[in-house]
Parts: structure tokens; C-alpha cells; sequence
């Protein structure tokens, strides 16, 4: 299917008559991009599923809003990491458990989980990841599995572009010094 | 073409031309599925195939549960008294207040009574009655006294009623 331009997608949403469709359009277009990021964050799929539904109801009700400041997919981005963290911290505070507990936690589980490769490249990597501060894994996600310009991710973490390139820098010698060491 | 005549041959028949492209459809099939996954997480089968009819269903409902409609009914004239009293009570709480803000003040007591209470209460017992006693002058201030009387007079009393005078030295 050849992709809409974002700005069709967008006349038809703020056209209500084509309001619907225009929103159809935009779910089957992001749906997977926005649940890939998502799913790297929150680890476990059903988590996943349950963010992403929260997401798209937060895109419809702002997508008419949209200024077009910066392109409509990192605008989504951004929600999506929003919503991502906001979830992070509620599962955080159930289980009673700091941030890095909580990664270490959901790194565990991947063991087990029937929606993750048995590939132990793969698994030692998330392992490694699970081992950084929050802001320099998602940078890290961001670049290497998504390949997202670091201006892109200086605008959905809100930092400059020089600190995303020196967080980048900094989390991959960390990765690779783990990865080693283990 | 071999393979699609033993199939006729069979009773079952397959497209014209299928097994031809079967290979094609499978290997086109199993990319497909390689593309579900993601930085070794994968998804349930069918999980992106219906996630798009899930999401529009899941917005519309919220959007839906963000409307509230009064219902209305014609026959509804029922209603207007009931408005009606409760704009009255309402009015009356306005104007009176709930309850009744009638106070008994210094002024509405017997003499005869604030004096067998005097005796009959163990004030230095209490400590809320000597702080009034003592520090609230404002009771005092407050309180007007009517009848004028001479020092004399109120000597006499002083003296006639041995119990307060006894008090107050206390």
C-alpha cells in the first residue's frame, strides 16, 4: 500500500465529513512504528497494547491541534513516549520499585516470554539496555533500532541535538562495554 | 501441471496456474511474518491485522462516553412543581438561613439565676471559666449596665452577698 503524505492525512481529518476516514488512514499508516516504540519501552506486549490504545485516543483528540511544528510522525513519537513513560512510573509505584528495578524486572520476564526471540544476541542486549538510565536507553532505541535522525529525537525527548549525540555516544560504549564484560 | 491433473484426477481441482505461484505466496508469506518482528519482540498472529478496527472502535467509544445527554420527556410536567418548591426552600434558606440564629445573650439572663450559677459552679475547678474570668475582659465591656448605682450601693451588696465577694477574692 503506498504510504498518504501526512498532510492529506491531515485535510482529511480536519475536514469532518472525511474525518473518519482520514483517521483510518493515519491508524493503518503508524499503527506498527508507534507499537514498535512503544514495545521497546514497555517490554511486555499486552502493556504494549493497552499504551498504544491510549496513544491513538491522545492523537485523535490533539491531531486537530496539530500546528505542524515538526513532523507529524515525531509529534506521534512523543505522545507515544509520553504515554510510555507515564506507564513506566504507574507499574513502577504498584510494584513498589525504582526505575532500574523495574527494567530489570521486565528483563527478566523476556526470558520467559512468549513474544520474544530466543535469539541470546538479542537477549543480551535488552540486558544491557536494561542496565542504562532511562533517557540514555530510549535515545539509544530511537537511534539504533528505529534510526531516527538526532534531530528528530532531540524534539520527542525535548533536548538539544548536541545532547542527544553525546547520550547516544555515551550509551553505546556502555552497551558494548557490557556486552563484553558479560 | 502435473501435480494440478493428479488433484483434478483426485475429484478436488485447485485455480488454473496455482501451483505455479505457490512458491512465489510463500515466500512472500514468510517475509510477512519476519516482518512482525521487531528488536526480537514479536506479536501475537493477527495482532496488526485487527489492531486498526480495535483502535477506531476503542477512540469512538471515548468519544462517546464524553457526551452527556439530559433526557427529556414530554410528559415532564410533573417536574415544574417539584422546581418550584425547591426554588421557594431554596429562596427561604437565602433570605432566613437553614436554622434559626436566634442566641441567648448576657442580657437575657435573671439576675437571680447568674447569681445561683455563680455560687453553684466551682470556677476555679474550670479552667475555660477563668480563662473568661480572667482574660476575656471583652464580656465585661460588652455587657451594659442599665441602673446606675453609687459606689455605697454597690459596697452594701458587696458586703450583703458574702459568697460572690468570696469568689471574687478567691
Amino acid at each position: 500500500m503506498s504510504k498518504t503524505p501526512d498532510q492529506e492525512i491531515i485535510s482529511l481529518i480536519l475536514n469532518e465529513a472525511t474525518a473518519n476516514k482520514g483517521f483510518r488512514l493515519l491508524v493503518s499508516q503508524y499503527q506498527e512504528q508507534l507499537y514498535w516504540q512503544v514495545r521497546k519501552m514497555v517490554v511486555v506486549h499486552d502493556d504494549a497494547d493497552d499504551v498504544l490504545q491510549n496513544v491513538f485516543i491522545k492523537i485523535f483528540k490533539g491531531v486537530k491541534n496539530f500546528k505542524g511544528d515538526s513532523k507529524l510522525s515525531t509529534w506521534m513519537f512523543r505522545i507515544a513516549y509520553n504515554e510510555s513513560m507515564t506507564f513506566l512510573t504507574k507499574k513502577g509505584k504498584t510494584l513498589q520499585i525504582s526505575s532500574q528495578e523495574l527494567q530489570d524486572h521486565l528483563t527478566e520476564k523476556l526470558e520467559a516470554d512468549v513474544y520474544f526471540t530466543s535469539d541470546e544476541i538479542e537477549l543480551a542486549l535488552k540486558k544491557a539496555l536494561a542496565q542504562l538510565p532511562d533517557r540514555q536507553r530510549e535515545v539509544f532505541n530511537y537511534r539504533y533500532y528505529d534510526d531516527l535522525k538526532f534531530k528528530d529525537i532531540a524534539t520527542i525527548l525535548d533536548l538539544s541535538e548536541g545532547a542527544v549525540k553525546s547520550t547516544y555516544h555515551i550509551a553505546a560504549k556502555k552497551v558494548e562495554q557490557f556486552i563484553k564484560v558479560n | 501441471m502435473k501435480n494440478n491433473n493428479q488433484h483434478t484426477q483426485a475429484g478436488f481441482k485447485v485455480p488454473e496456474g496455482y501451483f505455479d505461484s505457490l512458491t512465489d505466496r510463500v515466500l512472500e508469506n514468510t517475509q510477512k511474518d519476519k516482518a512482525v518482528e521487531h528488536a526480537g519482540f514479536s506479536v501475537p498472529k493477527d495482532y496488526f491485522s485487527t489492531l486498526e478496527d480495535r483502535i477506531l472502535k476503542e477512540v469512538q467509544e471515548d468519544k462517546e462516553v464524553k457526551v452527556v445527554t439530559l433526557k427529556t420527556s414530554k410528559n415532564n410536567t410533573w417536574v415544574y412543581p417539584l422546581l418550584a418548591m425547591a426554588a421557594i426552600f431554596i429562596g427561604f434558606v437565602t433570605i432566613n438561613g437553614l436554622f434559626s440564629t436566634d442566641e441567648v445573650t448576657f442580657a437575657d439572663l435573671n439576675d437571680q439565676e447568674l447569681r445561683d450559677y455563680i455560687v453553684d459552679v466551682n470556677f476555679l475547678q474550670d479552667e475555660e471559666s477563668v480563662e473568661i474570668l480572667y482574660a476575656d475582659n471583652s464580656i465585661l465591656n460588652d455587657t451594659e449596665i442599665e441602673q446606675e448605682f453609687t459606689d455605697n450601693e454597690l459596697l452594701d451588696y458587696l458586703m450583703e452577698d458574702a459568697t460572690l465577694d468570696q469568689i471574687i477574692r478567691e
